[in-house]
């Protein structure tokens, strides 16, 4: 079932024309992988989709409801979350502050419960903690609950990122590059808790410049090309076809 | 002896205008030129209800407070969804009308000539004359505004306005209302200043508009950034180190025309050496940016 479509977005940035009446949809429960080369516009959809962006022509559907132009949080509420290219975590927050930050519906969040500290709030806490040091042995994070999350190697923080993500409970994922930068042993890691997610029904939109890496997750991939659909298609399906190959070996 | 009272509890305004000023600078990244302006509001209000009505010290404090935060948020609402220099603005236009508003609404402000003759306070009832007692009363309050700060600033609340002041948008991104967290900090910061300028009028017996005008407000940005900007030691600290240089050049025998600038370039200079050679204070961790 097409959980997410993207009809038709358009987006300009004076006058570059960063997306060109895109479309494509996100099948519930699988890995979609979106390649193409920089520039291509693979962060402006995710952008647009997020809320972060208005898009100047196109609607946004998920679940059958339109969320064109829904401000962040409220795309957040409705089960979109997406991770950043360039990470944007807490630095100076410890994995655990990380990640208790992604954690919705905090009571202890709203000033006035914060102040009072009403009994009730001790379970809540103690809920979110069970919940979060979860979520941190789930991406592999325990040895380094307390560390500052500026102190991380870039690949733990890679992780960090997603687990952050995970926090938020959303049920469709927008990876932005999750394994860009890293060596083999850090992109198994990633691909792994990636794996992971679609086994508990998670649905993945997977941005990736590795072509094995795509190939080797996702069931079905579109190929942008200057914010437009290039090609799509099965997995092993894309991978073969010259006008990708040509494009992508060009371009990288 | 009544000196040094009255350089204590001036001390203690400090500290809360300051707390008050770091919520906002230290948490939501905000950097508000308002601070004497709401100052100011207290203080006036101060003024008029213990002049003109029979109120309890407490009532005055609180209204002082709300007062401050209902027409700040009025004025800054549209430019806390924005950041930065939008909101930096809006703040100065807000000192400029309440400056306005203290200098030339003669009938209600008495202009330039200020507002004098301010009673003692009125507390559950009994007049309180005494100085020292009044000063206790003071020390009593600012402890619990540090109390409060403290505790909201160490609970999952605080923990969110660093995520805030880390990264907004990924903040958002997670599903977090970062413009309710900003008009939250904003309300607490003018709450803080008003009840300050309760403590002022009551301290001084008199407003008038030269107490509450920019450089009040960037005396208590320094303090705030050299204790170190998120910390709420820090802010005390800062609080310390320039409050007693600036009362002690005040009180060191200088005539009044030097004492003045002198205690401008004091602190001036203090702010510019920080400002180079440790952007974070004395006891933080943040750079202001
Ligand atoms: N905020 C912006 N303002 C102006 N131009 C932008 C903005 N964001 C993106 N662009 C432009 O839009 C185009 C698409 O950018 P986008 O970031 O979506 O590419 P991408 O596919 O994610 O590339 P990469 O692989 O490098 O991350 C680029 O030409 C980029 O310069
Ligand atoms: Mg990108």
């Amino acid at each position: 079932m097409k959980i997410l479509e993207v009809k038709d977005i358009s987006k300009n940035f004076g006058g570059v024309r960063a997306l060109s009446n895109l479309s494509f949809s996100l099948e519930e429960g699988q890995i979609t992988g979106l390649i193409g080369s920089n520039g291509a516009g693979k962060t402006t959809i995710f952008n647009v989709i997020t809320g972060f962006l208005k898009s100047d022509s196109g609607q946004i559907i998920y679940k059958g409801e339109d969320i064109t132009g829904l401000a962040p949080i409220k795309i957040v509420k409705k089960g979109i979350c997406r991770t950043f290219q360039e990470l944007r975590l807490f630095g100076k927050l410890s994995v655990f502050e990380n990640i208790c930050l992604g954690i919705p519906d905090q009571s202890e969040e709203k000033f006035m419960t914060a102040l009072i500290k009403p009994p009730k709030v001790r379970k809540e806490r103690a809920a979110v903690k069970e919940k979060v040091e979860g979520i941190i042995d789930y991406v592999g994070l325990t040895p380094y609950t307390n560390y500052l999350a500026e102190s991380l190697a870039y690949g733990e923080q890679k992780l960090l990122s997603l687990g952050r993500f995970l926090a938020t409970g959303a049920d469709t994922l927008l990876l932005d590059e999750p394994t860009s930068g890293l060596d083999g042993r850090h992109i198994d890691n990633i691909l792994e808790v990636v794996r992971k997610l679609t086994t508990s029904g998670k649905t993945i939109c997977l941005i990736e410049h590795n072509m094995e890496v795509v190939s080797a997750v996702s069931s079905y991939i579109y190929v942008l090309d200057q914010g437009t659909k290039l090609a799509e298609g099965f997995s092993k399906d894309v991978m073969n076809d010259p006008q990708v190959l040509s494009i992508y070996l060009g371009g990288e | 002896m009544s000196v040094i009272l009255s350089i204590l509890i001036q001390l203690c305004m400090y500290s809360i205008l300051a707390l008050g000023l770091n919520m906002l600078v230290g948490y939501s990244g905000l950097v508000s030129s308002a601070t004497a302006a709401l100052f100011g509001i207290g203080g006036y209000l101060t003024a008029l209800f213990a002049l003109h009505y029979k109120l309890d010290f407490f009532v005055i404090l609180i209204a002082g407070g709300v007062f401050a935060a209902v027409l700040g948020v009025l004025v800054s609402l549209p430019a806390l969804r924005l950041k930065g220099d939008y909101f930096f603005i809006t703040t100065m236009g807000f000192t400029w009308i309440i400056t306005n508003i203290m200098t030339n609404w003669m009938q209600v402000t008495r202009g330039p000539n200020g507002l004098t003759g301010i009673p003692s306070p009125l507390v559950f009832g009994q007049v309180l004359n005494s100085r020292f007692l009044f000063f206790i009363l003071i020390l009593i309050i600012t402890a619990l505004c540090i109390f409060v700060a403290n505790r909201v600033c160490t609970s999952p609340f605080g923990r969110a306005l660093k995520g805030m002041r880390e990264d907004d948008i990924a903040l958002e991104a997670l599903g977090k209302n970062i413009t309710a967290f900003r008009v939250k900090t904003f309300v607490f910061y003018a709450i803080y200043c008003g009840m300050a300028g309760t403590i002022y009028a009551y301290n001084m017996r008199f407003v008038d508009p030269t107490a509450f005008t920019s450089d009040e407000s960037i005396f208590v940005l320094s303090m705030v950034v050299l204790g170190g900007v998120g910390s709420i030691k820090g802010t005390l600290v800062g609080v310390l180190v320039l409050g007693i240089i600036s009362e002690g050049v005040r009180y060191v025998g200088l005539p009044a025309s030097i004492a003045f600038q002198a205690r401008q370039i004091i602190y001036g200079l203090i702010l510019v050496l920080f400002m180079i050679f440790r952007p974070q204070g004395l006891l933080g961790q943040y750079k202001i940016t």
